[in-house]
């Protein structure tokens, strides 16, 4: 009889070291499960070897882990073990309706424990499915996450009638917990590739460079729009001292000197607000760039942030706007100069008001004329059949028309020459309709002009005639009218020879100008 | 009665118009009009070659800045007056004297050209 206490006693010694055995075995699991859980970067992986444990653990057959769609209320399965397709397609999307074990306890945020899926009335709907399956009894318990949020659920299922003892609960609630926080340090970190991802996005789809540096004015990041810019990959950017990559020689000093007094008195000139720039590329040639400069820090120390845009385009089509704006300015005057002239000039040939009025405005009209051919070509020229009819026309109305013989080969004419020679013919067809040719019904003028462009050895030269015929006898003038003088003083600019003749047939004027070699042929 | 009577001037002008009202006015002033070129090339080989007191220069010829004549004429120790459609700010450095801009009337060329010859006496 004593030694029956000592056999209970060591029966219970025994029973309560393979308890401790048992719990020991356990933990380990739990600790070596967890363990590998933080080297896991899949969900699925994670839940797998979470799932693993938590049916060795409870000496089940199959289980399954699901994960609550939040949006959609329904859980979907993430892991599972054990089971075939029909199982699976059965249990696809779980919702808080359902009675099933996980239903129930997604509806009650509890856990539930099917002893007897037989002998539990509300499951018969599922009751040939697990026998299929080859399952009795069931267990789920909700993955809750630290705020209380249901994430999952964690079920696993036996052969036969089951129900875990409250120690093996305890159990399964440490590795509810882990697997829990798996989910959610996953979800973190996904959440936080996802904003990486954006983040990086963002940075390098932009068309503008972006470079931070650091408080030494090292390069932290260079993006794709800098690379372009500047011709440095980023690997070979980040690291260096921004100033020596992008920043041109002489204003090195001046960033440096401006970044040292910023960090030591917080005053800073450049942050957060547009600045234009000289910039560097790594060929060493020298752009124009808008900076915009921010200031951001990451655990108390300092970063900048420069937004940088090649404005090369714009500055260009700012000197461009200066310069047609000086060059209009130019033309507006020099127009008023001649047209100041002509009225002066006029004057001095007519001073009574009528004739006066009549001259001066055939003149300006011969003027607006020519500015309005030269407008059509944008300035750059007119063609010399142009330039003649523009100045000719008011001479040859319908009466007119067969009195006039225009003819030569296309040339383009330069703008400056384009007006002189508007004027000068102009003066011409005056005097020829005031003493020449379209005096008289059968008086004819010929306008006809060669060019020597293309032919090997000769300078080119255009030769323009002017010739007069059927009209009155022609006798020299006793005093050089404005026509003949404009014609002589004309040759200069025209950089060739001109010549006007009163033959008694009629008037002859011939000018000789050479073209500047660019010019060519005109096109139209 | 001008007090420029005799003057012997040289006129550089691109525009032919320009050139003879501008000859005319001279005339006017009892100048002496002993040239005029209207490019560039021409008023640079008249400047060396030419007998006169003061050039009256446009600053644009064509399109070419007429600093090269200047030069020549200043190189010469005669004097020059320049002309703009551009406004003062276009005259070359060495344009101390008056800046005429255009466009102009005689009263305005007589007191430019009077101006011209005060200071490169003074």
């Amino acid at each position: 009889m004593i030694r029956e206490p000592a056999i209970d006693t060591e029966q219970a010694l025994r029973m309560s070291e393979a308890r401790l055995k048992a719990e020991a075995t356990a933990l380990a699991r739990l600790n070596e499960a967890s363990s590998r859980l933080w080297r896991m970067q899949s969900l699925r992986e994670g839940l797998d070897e979470m799932l693993a444990a938590t049916i060795e653990l409870l000496g089940a057959d199959m289980g399954n882990v699901q994960i609550l769609d939040a949006q959609r209320r329904v859980l979907l399965i993430a892991a599972q073990r054990g089971f075939k397709q029909d199982f699976l397609e059965f249990f696809r999307e779980v919702s808080t309706e359902d009675d099933s074990a996980c239903g129930r306890a997604l509806r009650s945020g509890e856990r539930i424990i099917i002893e007897d899926v037989e002998a539990d009335p509300p499951y018969a709907p599922f009751r040939s499915i697990a026998r299929a399956a080859g399952y009795r009894a069931v267990q789920s318990t909700p993955l809750v996450g630290r705020d209380g949020t249901p994430l999952g659920m964690l079920s696993t299922h036996f052969p036969s009638v089951h129900r875990p003892n409250e120690q093996d609960l305890r159990r399964l609630d440490l590795y509810a917990r882990q697997a829990a926080d798996f989910i959610e340090r996953c979800r973190t970190d996904e959440e936080l590739r996802e904003r990486e991802a954006r983040r990086r996005a963002i940075v390098e789809g932009a068309l503008d460079g972006i470079i931070t540096i650091d408080h030494e004015g090292r390069i932290v990041e260079f993006n794709a729009a800098a690379e372009r810019l500047f011709g440095y990959p980023r690997l070979e950017a980040v690291g260096r001292h921004m100033a020596d990559l992008i920043i041109p020689p002489h204003l090195r000093d001046k960033h440096r000197r401006g970044l040292r007094h910023y960090l030591a008195t917080g005053e800073a000139s450049v942050l957060d607000r547009r600045l234009e720039m000289t910039a560097l590329r790594r060929d060493g040639t020298k752009f124009p760039v808008e900076l915009s400069v921010t200031r951001i820090t990451i655990g108390n120390r300092p970063f900048f942030t420069g937004y940088v845009r090649d404005i090369t385009d714009r500055k260009l089509a700012e000197d461009q706007q200066t310069l047609f704006i000086n060059e209009l300015n130019h033309r507006v005057k020099n127009t008023l100069a001649i047209i100041q002239s002509i009225a002066a000039q006029t004057l001095r040939e007519t001073p009574e008001p009528t004739a006066f009025n009549a001259a001066f405005s055939a003149r300006l009209a011969a003027l607006a004329r020519a500015h309005s051919l030269l407008t059509r070509e944008l300035w750059q020229g007119a063609s010399l059949s142009d330039i003649v009819s523009a100045a000719l026309a008011p001479f040859c109305g319908d009466a007119r028309q067969e009195a006039m013989r225009i003819n030569g080969q296309p040339i383009l004419i330069m703008p400056n020459i384009a007006v002189t020679l508007t004027l000068v013919l102009h003066e011409l067809a005056t005097n020829a309709a005031k003493h020449g040719a379209l005096t008289t019904p059968s008086g004819r003028i010929s306008v006809e002009w060669t060019n020597t462009v293309g032919e090997p050895g000769q300078p080119a030269n255009i030769a323009l005639c002017w010739k007069e015929q059927g009209g009155p006898v022609v006798n020299p003038p006793k005093k050089r009218g404005y026509g003949s003088r404009l014609i002589a003083a004309s040759a200069d600019q025209l950089g060739g020879d001109v010549a006007v003749e009163y033959k008694p047939q009629g008037v002859e004027a011939s000018l000789r100008l050479p073209l500047p070699a660019k010019e060519g042929l005109s096109v139209r | 009665m001008t007090g420029l009577a005799g003057l012997r001037v040289f006129v550089v002008e691109d525009e032919p118009i320009v050139s003879l009202a501008l000859q005319d006015m001279l005339a006017d002033l009892e100048c002496k009009v002993v040239g005029a070129a209207a490019r560039l090339e021409s008023a640079l080989k008249l400047a060396h070659q030419l007998t006169f007191d003061i050039a009256v220069l446009d600053i644009n010829l064509g399109g070419k800045r007429v600093d090269p004549v200047a030069n020549a004429i200043v190189a010469r120790g005669l004097q020059v007056l320049f002309v703009t459609g551009y406004g003062r700010e276009s005259a070359p450095p060495h344009a101390a004297g008056p800046v005429l801009e255009k466009p102009y009337e005689v009263k305005g060329l007589q007191r430019a050209l009077s101006e011209a010859l005060r200071a490169h006496h003074d």
